[in-house]
């Protein structure tokens, strides 16, 4: 088929419209009950997907609980207990709760503004409750100072490297959601930007 | 409502999903997506725009949130404005397929801004409705227009060279 050079735009505007008037295997034509039977699966999907981070962390949980109960030292103890009270902070709102309704209704350039600003929210949430588990870890490695002082057995419930690898492992967790959030908030400006022009 | 949108605009949602996803299976996914919004949207549906602006806007902000979340696994996107022109396959004629190919190519490019506005260009909407769907003012998106019909009438050139060699 060639096109004649003189309506080229109309020519693609018809191809354009062409496809999927003639793909009748594409076709998704959904009642009212199967539209509804659809959100059902969609919601029981999601109560399964919460109900494995439910387990998972539990079973995170119950291993912090497992080394209060094991360790002697009373401010390992104190540490771990902190980080599992942490844990539970954070994580445990969002296990518990639905996901947000977003208006779909709303332009384009508005919904695009609002889904990076939310990602910005998201990772800056994050971000700046990690300060959090620096207690459990200061708590942690004094016990252990304190432990080898002392020479009590919980100068082996952990080598000093792995200390020293949890403060680096969160540093650059800080770094990784920080540069997150500046990526989330260069969107949103430039959608900004173009939606002010 | 659901049932009258589907009626006027369903073979625009089928594009659109394609505009938004080239994998089939995956667009499949994202078409049901489509449709579900648009199922729930319209209890929210208070007549401050018609029917079909409405539709879209559901419609491509689904499509928009799909790329955005896909983004992270996949290569930058391209503003239209730098957008380079590629040219698909070796050897070929024309055809319909073809162009489509080189369209579908062209949009799955793009941010998706850009890909709603040409997608709704293609539809034969003018600046004026787009605008409203986009939230782009129509001075903008008619600057934008112009770049779409240069880069596509590059396209079809392109293609129709081939043919003729």
């Amino acid at each position: 088929m060639r096109y004649p050079e003189a309506s080229e735009t109309e020519m693609l505007q018809a191809t354009w419209s062409a496809y999927g008037k003639d793909r009748e295997t594409m076709e998704v034509v959904l009642t009212a009950d199967q539209l509804s039977a659809q959100a059902r699966s969609r919601e029981k999907f999601s109560s399964l997907v919460r109900l494995a981070i439910l387990v998972f962390m539990a079973a995170i949980a119950a291993g912090l609980l497992y080394d209060i109960y094991r360790v002697d030292q009373p401010w390992i103890r104190i540490g771990v207990a902190w980080t599992l009270c942490v844990v539970v902070y954070l994580f445990g709102p969002a296990i518990g709760s639905q996901a947000q309704l977003v208006d779909t209704g709303e332009t384009c350039a508005r919904f695009l503004e609002n889904e990076h600003e939310e990602r910005r929210r998201h990772y800056l949430r994050i971000r700046n409750r990690l300060f959090l588990f620096v207690p459990g870890i200061l708590a942690c490695w004094f016990g252990r100072a304190a432990a080898l002082v002392t020479g009590s057995s919980a100068a082996g419930f952990a080598p000093a490297w792995l200390f020293l690898l949890s403060v680096v492992a969160l540093v650059l967790v800080w770094f990784a959601f920080t540069k997150a959030a500046e990526k989330a908030a260069r969107d949103r400006d430039e959608i900004h930007r173009i939606a002010g022009d | 409502m659901y049932a009258e949108a589907i009626s006027l605009h369903g073979a625009a949602i089928r594009r659109l999903a394609r505009g938004y996803e080239a994998d089939p299976d995956k667009r499949n996914d994202l078409l049901q997506e489509i449709h579900l919004e648009l199922w729930k949207s319209f209890r929210s549906f208070d007549n401050r725009c018609s029917l079909r602006t409405w539709m879209y806007r559901v419609a491509h902000n689904v499509g928009a949130s799909h790329v955005v979340r896909n983004r992270r696994l996949s290569s930058r996107l391209a503003d239209l404005e730098d957008v380079q022109v590629e040219t698909l396959g070796a050897e070929g004629q024309a055809d319909r397929q073809l162009v489509e190919a080189r369209i579908f190519d062209l949009i799955h490019h793009l941010t998706p801004l850009d890909r709603q506005i040409i997608m709704l260009y293609l539809e034969g909407e003018a600046a004026g409705p787009i605008a409203d769907v986009t939230g782009l003012s129509a001075a903008n998106v008619g600057t934008k227009i112009h770049r779409i019909k240069r880069v596509l009438q590059q396209q079809y050139s392109e293609g129709a060279a081939r043919a003729i060699s």
